[in-house]
């Protein structure tokens, strides 16, 4: 066994690491299942404390938070009908008719059960798959590291909406805003406007903060549902923990779940919604009873539940080998790594394989806390779902602002973040999704080091880039995945047109 | 406002942006080996395309107004979202010169009425208390400096 991945285990189970691990499991519960809060909001809330945590707890503590995120969502969406992350949307179709038929605990035992199976699958795949990946990726050079990072934008525009046109928008305004300060090769200062303070770039911390904080306060205030959730008694659902009857009917579910969410979680822009309601959609075709579905069929709540747990593992194969973000939870842990001085990518298993495999340990740490409180602490944590919206969103403003503030210690952070928050509003107002522009903020750099470096290598050669095979594979993945894009968006409109006008149009984008 | 509209608006905005980034990136200084790409590359790459898909957009917008109709007007208001904005933007305002907890206190109170709370000695506790809290979390605990005002604090 490789002295790294010894050393990783030992980091993983010092107690700091696990205390952190569990805190963030803890957090990830309450965050995910409050409706209205998301994952991403809770990790970037929580990424100024880990400014002056040690690298290893500060990514113990997220990838708790992460995990445990995806099943507190489910919680709501049974008891409630309100899913607490857009990952449990499908939980809620079976999960909220077994609630309504008082077996609400046997659905979140289910749900629990299910997050640590797709959990646990993923994590095998990380520890199997992350290190000879790392391995191939050693050997790409500047062509190749530029098709790469290409390659995860335009997937991320294919996935991310609607309109391809908007999502490649959303990423080319956001490769602009990271050209702001020095050049990556010469350090020419660039659209500074004479401002020191510009020189080091718009930090994306500041940008994500504002991304995704300042529309969340938005929508809590325009959502009256959201404002007035009530609490669940705690006696009225019984017991969760599942019976073995229940586990076997359910483990081909759970395998759908578990293998569909990671497949989909290595590859970037998909993320747990899709994961979820795919998933769902498979666990149905190859159900014996199909007409249950809807109605209270417990392999409903397992095959989604299972996949979206899976899709964090999935996730971070492609971070922590290649540098690419599997979806915007990983993004921000990429820039949590980045405030450290870690850079996720190859190299890191190269120059420090005990952190690499301590991240990869930390996740599996990450799913028995999830199991653990979970299930030893549904009673006291569903009454938490009545946190008054009164205090929870001033303080989250106040966050955001020290946040912003505590990266540098500069008022041009906080009004970056403020203005990325505005600017996260009228994109939604037009139907112009964010993540591509997250994801620009991440990567940009590297594209544009990449792209000046292999040109002045071949001395401004552009067939450079098709005649590395590494290369030439990622832009034709490229391709596929733009040309996906428009005939999918093609399909949709054809089917639109098709549909009788009964309601009025709905927004395409 | 219609979805084609705003696309346009958009469109237009976003021409009118890629010019003036064009025009600053044009005049950013050439400091590059022969056949090799200096510092105004990938910015007059990265704008070109932004120019093609606003363009794109707009041509998109403009077929789109034919058949075209006004959406019914939302049923949710955007008065308090625009009342906390506009509160949020005074509170950055005042922070560098009132200092964390003067500007938090009272930003903090008007967020938690708009957000429904008329308890006027709730609030007020709420008001004092998390901020300051939050002040020393991170003053004391994590040693992170926040803004100070005239009030040392």
């Amino acid at each position: 066994m490789s002295p790294d991945v010894v050393q990783g285990f030992l980091q993983s189970i010092m107690p700091s690491s696990l205390m952190a691990t569990a805190a963030g499991a803890f957090l990830g519960l309450v965050v995910g299942m409050i409706p209205g809060m998301t994952i991403s909001t809770g990790i970037i809330i929580l990424l100024p404390l880990t400014f002056v945590l040690e690298p290893n707890m500060s990514i113990a503590l997220l990838l708790g938070l992460y995990v445990s995120g995806m099943t507190g969502g489910s919680f709501s969406a049974v008891l409630l009908n309100i899913p607490g992350t857009p990952s449990a949307s499908a939980t809620a179709l079976d999960g909220y008719p077994l609630c309504r038929r008082g077996e609400a605990g046997r659905a979140l035992g289910i749900s629990i059960v299910a997050s640590f199976t797709g959990g646990i699958f993923s994590f095998c795949c990380l520890y199997l798959i992350a290190p000879s990946l790392a391995d191939v990726a050693l050997q790409f050079q500047a062509p190749d590291l530029f098709s790469l990072v290409f390659f995860g934008l335009t997937v991320i525009c294919s996935f991310a909406s609607r309109s391809l046109i908007k999502g490649l928008l959303s990423a080319t305004v956001g490769l602009a805003i990271v050209t702001v300060g020095q050049d990556p090769v010469m350090g020419t200062a660039r659209f500074t406007f004479g401002q020191a303070e510009l020189l080091s770039g718009i930090h994306f911390l500041p940008a994500m903060i504002g991304l995704f904080a300042i529309p969340q306060l938005v929508d809590n205030l325009r959502n009256d549902a959201a404002r007035k959730v009530q609490a669940v008694p705690a006696g009225r659902f019984g017991s969760v923990l599942p019976r073995l009857a229940d586990l076997m009917r359910i483990r081909r579910s759970l395998l759908i779940g578990s293998i569909t969410g990671t497949f989909l979680g290595i590859l970037p822009g998909a993320g747990g919604p899709i994961a979820a309601f795919v998933s769902y959609d498979y666990a149905k075709k190859m159900s014996r009873d199909r007409d249950g579905f809807g109605k209270g069929a417990i392999e409903g709540v397992a095959a989604p539940e299972s996949a979206n747990n899976a899709v964090a593992g999935g996730a971070l194969i492609p971070m922590m080998t290649l540098g690419i973000p599997g979806d915007p939870v990983t993004a921000i842990l990429i820039g949590a790594l980045l405030i450290h001085g870690l850079a996720p990518g190859p190299l890191l298993f190269l120059e420090r394989g005990d952190f690499a495999y301590g991240v990869i340990f930390s996740y599996f740490w990450a799913n028995i806390f999830n199991l653990a409180i979970a299930l030893a602490g549904i009673r006291v944590l569903v009454k938490l779902l009545a946190t008054p919206k009164v205090l929870l969103m001033p303080t989250i403003a106040i966050l955001c602002v020290i946040g912003s503030y505590a990266l540098r210690n500069s008022f041009l952070d906080v009004y970056v973040m403020f203005f990325f928050g505005l600017l996260a509003l009228a994109m939604r107002w037009l139907n112009v999704p964010v993540v591509p522009l997250l994801l620009a903020l991440v990567l940009g750099p590297q594209l544009e080091e990449h792209l000046r470096v292999a040109l002045t290598g071949s001395r401004g050669d552009v067939t450079v880039f098709f005649t590395h095979p590494f290369s030439l594979l990622f832009l034709c993945l490229s391709a596929v995945s733009i040309a996906w894009s428009l005939w999918f968006e093609r399909r949709m409109a054809a089917a639109r047109d098709q549909a009788p006008r009964v309601a009025p149009e709905a927004e395409t984008g | 406002m219609s979805m084609a509209r705003r696309n346009i608006a958009a469109a237009l905005a976003l021409i009118a942006f890629s010019v003036w980034y064009a025009l600053l990136a044009h005049a950013l200084p050439v400091r590059s080996l022969p056949n090799t790409p200096g510092p105004s590359f990938f910015p007059l790459l990265i704008i070109a395309c932004v120019f093609a898909l606003s363009l794109a957009l707009l041509l998109k917008g403009l077929l789109g107004l034919r058949g075209d109709r006004e959406r019914p007007a939302e049923p949710t208001t955007w008065r308090q979202p625009l009342l906390a904005l506009a509160g949020f933007a005074v509170y950055l305002a005042v922070l560098p010169y009132a200092g964390f907890i003067v500007a938090s206190v009272a930003f903090f109170a008007a967020l938690m009425w708009l957000y429904g709370a008329r308890h006027r000695e709730l609030t007020a506790i709420a008001a004092l208390g998390v901020p300051i809290a939050l002040y020393l979390l991170f003053r004391y605990g994590f040693q992170i400096v926040l803004p100070r005002g005239p009030l040392a604090f």
